[in-house]
């Protein structure tokens, strides 16, 4: 998918939520998609099961407008967190420009999301991304449950964050940290504008 | 930053900034004058100190004049006062640069305008730039008398406008360069984008505040700043609570989206700016580059600039190669515009084709050879001066004389001479090989490269050209020829047995060019020109000294340079067959000999080429076929005539 496109004027950046099952990432674009004005917006795509977990993948594209002479659209997805859906992932996280990877912050979760993160590096691996190259941002959601539940942010950063890329707590099913982590995420990606060659 | 890269971040101000630049590096045309254009407030004062400041950073010698018009009018008056005007004339007239701002004024100083309107022309006619500043348009301006008005007219106005936040913002840090801890920077920033009308009012509002802060303890926040100034944009400051969360969070999401994107896409216009500097300081036009800096929906920049880059490289190269080719193309304006790269490429392509292999002098032809005598001081005088000043004096050049008089010779030898002299390439050459080349002129692409090989010449030299009485065509092209290089101040020589009068069979057209020329006549060679011949063919042999020799061979009768050389010939044969040396007395011998050869009863001697030397009725030839009269029997000389 092409980041920037000279000949048409457009910029059109695709953002991947990840992570383990029943982290939040659903809730992320759903918070997000309650903010965004009507005309901005496109049809939030959901596929969901009956448990309201993500069968497929959901997406949110965001007209974001004329910017710097540029028609600007987000794309978001998410991906479907359940380990046997692994093909979803990988098509999903194909041609992403960057992924937000949500950590479910609940210690007994913790498992999960140490296999969601080995997934995410395996996956970006098989298409030849390097993790460390990507625009990667990570969400430590679910801060608003009880402390003696939780891990706190800077726990998180030391199991996650060992490659110091940003990162920020949130209660997706509220909003905090929601927009703040798709800020940080668009930051990045954007600032890659300058160093990828064009039109590709 | 510098401050034209200030003046980059307002796309409305780019040409300007542009055209500043442009000024500063002396690229390009002057603009002669540029008329800065902005409403009071706008930089103009801030643009002209830059070009300034650039000028003399890259020129450290440069005399750069940055004056308003109040005080040239002031130092006008002094001038006059204490007899100085002309001292002060002189300055500015002799300026690498002059800026004069608030030019508007000069309608208030109507005691001046002659002195300015005299600067103006000046400085145009010496190709030195002058750059105005006014802060209305200047066909608004009154008080002017009628050539001012005119100047400005023909100069290159550009518009300046407020500058806009982020370049406020880039000035006011510049302002505060000195004392970088004066102000915090989120109040240098509040300000920046608080709406003064005029740039002053932002620069006077930084004043104050550092002024406040040296007094205050405490660090100014943005909103005291804002109140403190009275800033037309404090009220705006947020005081009540945010919008609602829905609005307030994507807009703020949507407004660092825009922040991100616009700072990418300024990264670009940087880097078209630093080609735009890089480019115009080889001495390349910019034209291209700057046109996507004022574009607001520019292209893709990658590949804009790779395409420049690459135009740029290949016109370079293009230069090299035709100051190579041919000089006068050296520093042709085409060469410094990637963007006439077809034109360029065209013109190289031609240089090649008329650097072509010209059939050049015959270097045995020499011109130092040339022997003078008191018959051929007029056409050697012709050939000197031609030599001395080719294609003003004498072109064309018709050298007319008999065979073997040494028309050759001198045609081939002025030929060396000029070549000698840096009139590259000379093309000198037979008339019927000039016709041969002509004939085999098959199609017309071939006849037009022909004829641009020929119009690039540098000299034209065509022997024999009676011999072009069988060629229409190529009399037809010698016509046009003769006619472009007249025109190109071209220098041309013709050599012809017959004069120009009675040339048999040649287009009137190609007689009536030739005789606009000068004709000279090279007569038989003189004994002063036979004497020079002989010494230089015996230059080198054993009788290279011997004067006696020289002397005698000299004063043989001969009717042309080839007959002495003849006899030269045939001293030296003699002497190296019998093994000794050549004397005077072997060549009278030889010589002699030959003379009484009719008397010996040879039979043809009247019909027989003589090679002209004078003594008719001799056999020449020491042939045995030739010396019949020796063979005994009439059955053999009948063989003999047969043959």
């Amino acid at each position: 998918m092409p980041l920037v496109n000279f000949t048409n004027r457009e910029i059109t950046c695709k953002l991947v939520y990840y992570g383990a099952g029943r982290c939040g990432k659903t809730t992320n674009l759903l918070y997000i998609h309650g903010r965004v004005p009507e005309q901005r917006r496109g049809n939030m795509v959901s596929l969901a099961t009956q448990s309201d977990r993500t069968l497929f993948f959901d997406f949110l594209p965001l007209e974001l407008g004329m910017i710097s002479g540029f028609t600007t659209r987000f794309q978001l997805y998410t991906v479907p967190g359940q380990v046997y859906y692994n093909a979803t992932r990988r098509l999903v996280l194909q041609g992403a420009d960057g992924v937000v990877f949500v950590v479910d912050s609940q210690a007994r979760r913790f498992d999960d999301n140490v296999e969601s993160f080995q997934n995410l590096q395996e996956n970006l691996l098989d298409q030849g991304v390097d993790i460390r190259s990507l625009p990667l941002v990570l969400q430590y959601n679910k801060q608003d449950l009880p402390p003696d539940l939780i891990f706190a942010p800077p726990d998180l950063d030391d199991a996650f964050n060992f490659r110091g890329v940003p990162s920020l707590p949130a209660d997706a099913l509220h909003g905090t940290g929601v927009f703040e982590t798709l800020k940080t995420l668009s930051g990045l990606v954007l600032q890659r504008l300058a160093a990828r060659p064009p039109g590709s | 930053m510098t401050d034209f890269e200030t003046f980059m971040l307002d796309a409305a101000n780019r040409p300007a900034a542009a055209a500043a630049r442009a000024v500063a590096n002396a690229s390009g045309m002057p603009y002669a004058p540029l008329v800065v254009v902005g409403p009071p407030g706008s930089g103009k004062t801030e643009l002209l100190r830059g070009i300034a400041g650039l000028v003399r950073e890259s020129h450290p010698g440069a005399v750069v004049e940055l004056l308003t018009l109040d005080a040239l009018a002031e130092r006008y008056r002094s001038a006059l006062l204490v007899a100085r005007t002309e001292a002060f004339r002189g300055e500015l007239f002799g300026a690498e640069l002059v800026l004069m701002d608030d030019f508007e004024r000069l309608a208030r100083h109507p005691d001046c305008q002659g002195f300015v309107a005299d600067l103006l022309d000046a400085r145009r006619a010496a190709g030195k730039e002058i750059v105005l500043a006014l802060s209305i348009a200047p066909d608004q301006l009154t008080g002017l008398d009628a050539r001012l008005v005119r100047r400005l007219a023909e100069g290159t106005p550009v518009q300046l406008s407020l500058p806009g936040p982020e370049a406020r913002l880039a000035i006011l840090r510049r302002r505060l360069e000195d004392s970088p801890d004066a102000l915090p920077d989120p109040v240098v920033r509040a300000v920046a984008d608080a709406a003064f009308p005029s740039m002053r009012d932002y620069t006077g509002a930084v004043a104050r505040l550092v002024a406040f802060q040296e007094a205050s303890a405490l660090p100014l926040s943005a909103t005291d700043a804002l109140m403190l100034i009275g800033a037309p944009g404090a009220d705006l400051v947020p005081a009540s609570p945010a919008p609602s969360p829905e609005i307030d969070e994507f807009g703020s999401f949507l407004s660092e989206v825009e922040a991100s994107l616009s700072e990418q896409v300024d990264r670009w216009r940087r880097r078209v700016g630093e080609a735009v500097l890089r480019w115009g300081g080889e001495g390349l036009s910019t034209r291209r580059l700057e046109a996507q800096l004022s574009d607001e929906s520019p292209g893709d920049p990658e590949q804009l600039l790779a395409r420049y880059e690459t135009d740029a490289l290949e016109i370079q190269a293009l230069a090299r190669e035709a100051a190579e080719l041919a000089p006068d193309l050296a520093g042709a304006q085409v060469f410094r515009d990637p963007d006439q790269i077809a034109a360029a490429r065209a013109i190289v392509a031609q240089a090649r084709h008329r650097s072509g292999p010209l059939s050049a002098p015959l270097p045995q032809y020499r011109w130092d050879d040339i022997a003078e005598g008191p018959t051929t001081r007029l056409p050697m005088l012709a050939a000197r001066d031609i030599v001395e000043e080719p294609g003003r004096r004498y072109s064309p050049l018709i050298i007319v004389g008999q065979s073997g008089t040494g028309k050759t010779h001198l045609l081939h030898g002025l030929g060396n001479a000029l070549v000698g002299r840096g009139v590259a390439p000379a093309a000198c050459l037979g008339a019927h090989a000039f016709a041969a080349e002509v004939e085999a002129l098959a199609d017309p692409e071939a006849l037009a490269a022909w004829r641009l090989r020929y119009r690039w010449v540098g000299a034209l030299l065509v022997d024999d050209i009676h011999l072009l009485a069988g060629s229409p065509r190529a009399q037809e092209e010698l016509q046009l020829l003769v006619g472009e290089l007249l025109e190109g101040g071209r220098q041309m020589v013709f050599s012809s047995v017959f004069p120009l009068e009675e040339l048999p069979g040649l287009d009137h057209r190609l007689l009536g060019r030739l005789q606009g020329g000068l004709v000279v006549e090279l007569p038989p060679p003189d004994r002063e020109v036979r004497l020079a011949v002989v010494k230089r063919l015996l230059s080198g042999t054993a009788a290279a000294q011997d004067a006696a020799l020289a002397d005698y061979l000299g004063s043989r009768p001969a009717d042309s340079v080839r007959a002495v050389q003849g006899l030269v010939q045939r001293v030296l044969g003699e002497a190296a067959a019998q093994g000794v040396a050549p004397s005077p007395a072997l060549a009278r011998e030889v010589l002699e000999a030959i003379e009484l050869g009719p008397a010996r009863g040879s039979r043809r001697s009247g019909a027989l080429r003589s090679s002209g030397i004078l003594s008719p009725g001799i056999g020449l030839v020491r042939s045995r076929e030739k010396m019949i009269d020796t063979w005994p029997g009439v059955a053999d000389r009948l063989i003999g005539d047969l043959r």
